[in-house]
């Protein structure tokens, strides 16, 4: 087995090539970045697909029979409300208005928002965080309640934000803001606004059917799987459930990620750069890494004529492979992430990181190392010890 | 009455060729050599008549095509590699003409290495280091890396290393190559004041005529074959000049 010793003999034979170790380590921690950013980044455009369900949260969604996704919105008669609470199994059961509307600013420019109509009673899928206000305050007269990315996108003059009590026009009916909250980015890029179902309505181009989806929530004891297999049976309305993504067959979340992935050329974009960072990860790693073990040749030539054994030879290029993809690998996932936070305050890019990403990453670094490792233990296995004497 | 001192390494019928078909070229033809204990052996002859070849078969790190080859006692035809590398890390210090020394790491660590390949710790084997390189006058460099010395320093870094685990055998090649006249005969005063322990045998390969005398014992070769292998007093340094 090969000693402690020889593993520093290693990692000093790596650390005195200065060049060729920060070549290494940025190669690896290039690939880790790329592959990292680019990830996450998709991940949270695709989260922000699912930003209605997360911002109108009910545990299931119905909707009319063609819907695939909770952006595509095909409206159902109002009758339907009637024939989903007739369902047993059915604890309560509340319509959603859902749609893009073009608000007018002050100075008079266009800007979209997602409006969303929610039941004046219960108000069955309010939004969850409030910062100012109550969602009550809805019941008020032109009465809205935005998040606070609207103060800002809403204004003017994006440097005095709007506040409570300002106004702005919906299809030119005036709305007051009464209250503001905490919100997932849209997918569109534009902020909510939420208000009472009647009075989305009446903001909205008149149409014959007008209901975007019901919310249900089942009665205790049942299970929302259970629940949305009776709602479709009955009524033969699509049921989904909001669970989070791949919780169930028949979550909304995961439909509608899925639906973006196939008709999208979304995952090919994010795909490709991924891919980009996967060969210039190998290209990098596997080049610097193999020259490195050239020029140092007649050293493992020497320690081979020496009494080191090809095993013990191996393991030393194995811990400088290792050490540099994880130096690598480190400070890539730190720039992913310092990238991320940064996102995160300024609410945009989209960027989610699942645990997945990084562990996935990392697979993808150990197998370029081992990839990288393997040209160098290839050419030393075969060395042949007396080549020390051919000078 | 002399006693005739114990062979150290013995080569019978060594033959080596390398390539194939058209291309073969037969490097040793039927070589035989012994080199004794307590000796300094030096292999002569121009280039390309198979001087390296038949110290890299008596090192074990080539094998012959066939012949016999006993270093030690040890049958090395009769081993299997790993074996071979065994008894190399532990009985053969290696000199080589370019040094070979890592020169990202100091003196003292080039020197633990063939202690470091036994399984040493290097806390263990620095000890042992900075003793050999007392012995060949570094003592103050030990700490430098190697490409801060000079190459007659570096040569001397390269014997230390060869000697830190006691070898019996030690292998050389042309280890005056790389250096000045003055430094290589500062090398070879050194060295032969360091082999001359009973027991040891040096086996040297050279070009270099003016560190002849530092050998005990002088074997010629020429295409493939030793010409002739004589005490150093008895070789005639003239009819070779």
């Amino acid at each position: 087995m090969i000693g402690a010793s020889m593993f520093r003999l290693a990692l000093k034979m790596l650390f005195g090539d200065t060049a060729k170790y920060l070549m290494l380590v940025f190669g690896v921690m290039f690939a880790t970045f790329l592959m990292t950013q680019q990830s996450s980044v998709f991940c949270g455009l695709m989260r922000w697909t699912t930003a209605i369900l997360k911002n109108a949260p009910a545990p299931i969604w119905v909707v009319e029979t063609e819907v695939r996704q909770v952006n595509q919105t095909i409206a159902m008669r109002d009758t339907d409300l009637g024939r989903v609470r007739s369902v047993s199994g059915v604890d309560w059961a509340m319509p959603l208005y859902s749609g893009v509307q073009n608000v007018r600013l002050e100075n008079g420019s266009l800007t979209v928002v997602q409006l969303l109509g929610i039941d004046s009673t219960t108000f069955a899928g309010a939004p969850t965080r409030m910062i100012e206000g109550s969602i009550e305050a809805l019941r008020q007269p032109n009465a809205v309640v935005v998040d606070d990315l609207a103060l800002k996108r809403l204004s003017p003059n994006p440097a005095v934000p709007l506040k409570m009590g300002s106004t702005f026009e919906i299809n030119d009916q005036e709305a007051r803001i009464v209250g503001i909250c905490h919100a997932m980015r849209s997918f569109t890029g534009g902020p909510f606004i939420w208000t009472t179902y009647e009075r989305a309505l009446s903001y909205s181009p008149p149409q014959r059917k007008m209901l975007s989806a019901i919310l249900v929530s089942p009665a205790a004891g049942k299970s929302v799987d259970e629940v949305a297999a009776t709602i479709e049976a009955e009524t033969g309305l699509k049921a989904y459930v909001n669970t989070g993504f791949k919780s169930s067959p028949r979550d909304f979340n995961t439909a509608t990620i899925f639906w973006y992935v196939k008709n999208t050329g979304i995952p090919i974009s994010f795909g490709t750069t991924v891919l980009v960072g996967l060969i210039v990860g190998i290209a990098i790693s596997c080049q610097t890494f193999y020259l490195f073990v050239l020029d140092n040749l007649k050293h493992y030539g020497a320690l081979k004529a020496m009494g080191a054994t090809n095993g013990k030879l191996c393991l030393m290029l194995l811990t400088q492979v290792s050490v540099v993809g994880m130096i690598g690998y480190g400070i890539g996932l730190g720039f992913a992430s310092l990238f991320g936070l940064a996102a995160i305050k300024n609410t945009q890019p989209p960027f989610f990181m699942p645990d997945i990403i990084p562990i996935g990453v990392l697979g993808v670094i150990i197998f370029i190392c081992l990839l990288a490792s393997l040209l160098g233990i290839l050419r030393v296995s075969l060395l042949d010890a007396a080549v020390v004497f051919r000078g | 009455m002399n006693a005739t001192p114990a062979i150290a390494a013995r080569a019978r019928s060594i033959t080596k060729s390398f390539g194939d078909g058209n291309s073969r070229i037969q490097v040793l033809h039927g070589v035989d050599l012994d080199a004794y204990e307590s000796e300094i052996l030096m292999l002569l002859g121009p280039s390309g008549c198979g001087k390296t070849t038949l110290i890299s078969i008596l090192a074990g790190t080539l094998t012959p095509d066939s012949g016999e080859v006993n270093v030690f006692g040890e049958d090395l035809h009769l081993m299997k590699k790993s074996a071979i590398t065994r008894f190399r890390a532990k009985q053969i210090g290696f000199i080589f003409q370019q040094f070979n020394l890592i020169p990202t790491i100091t003196c003292e660590e080039n020197v633990c290495v063939p202690l470091l390949i036994q399984g040493y710790s290097l806390s263990k084997a620095l000890p042992f280091a900075r003793k050999s390189l007392e012995q060949v006058g570094l003592g103050e460099h030990m700490k430098k890396r190697s490409n801060q010395l000079s190459g007659g320093q570096q040569q001397r870094v390269a014997i230390a290393r060869a000697l830190v685990h006691n070898p019996r055998l030690i292998i050389c090649d042309e280890p005056t190559a790389a250096l000045d006249a003055e430094n290589g005969k500062m090398v070879m005063e050194l060295f032969r004041d360091l082999m001359r322990q009973p027991g040891r045998c040096a086996i040297v390969v050279t070009h270099d005529h003016r560190i002849l005398p530092y050998s005990d014992r002088i074997a010629t070769m020429n295409d493939g074959r030793i010409l002739e292998s004589v005490p150093t007093s008895q070789f005639d340094f003239d009819h070779h000049r």
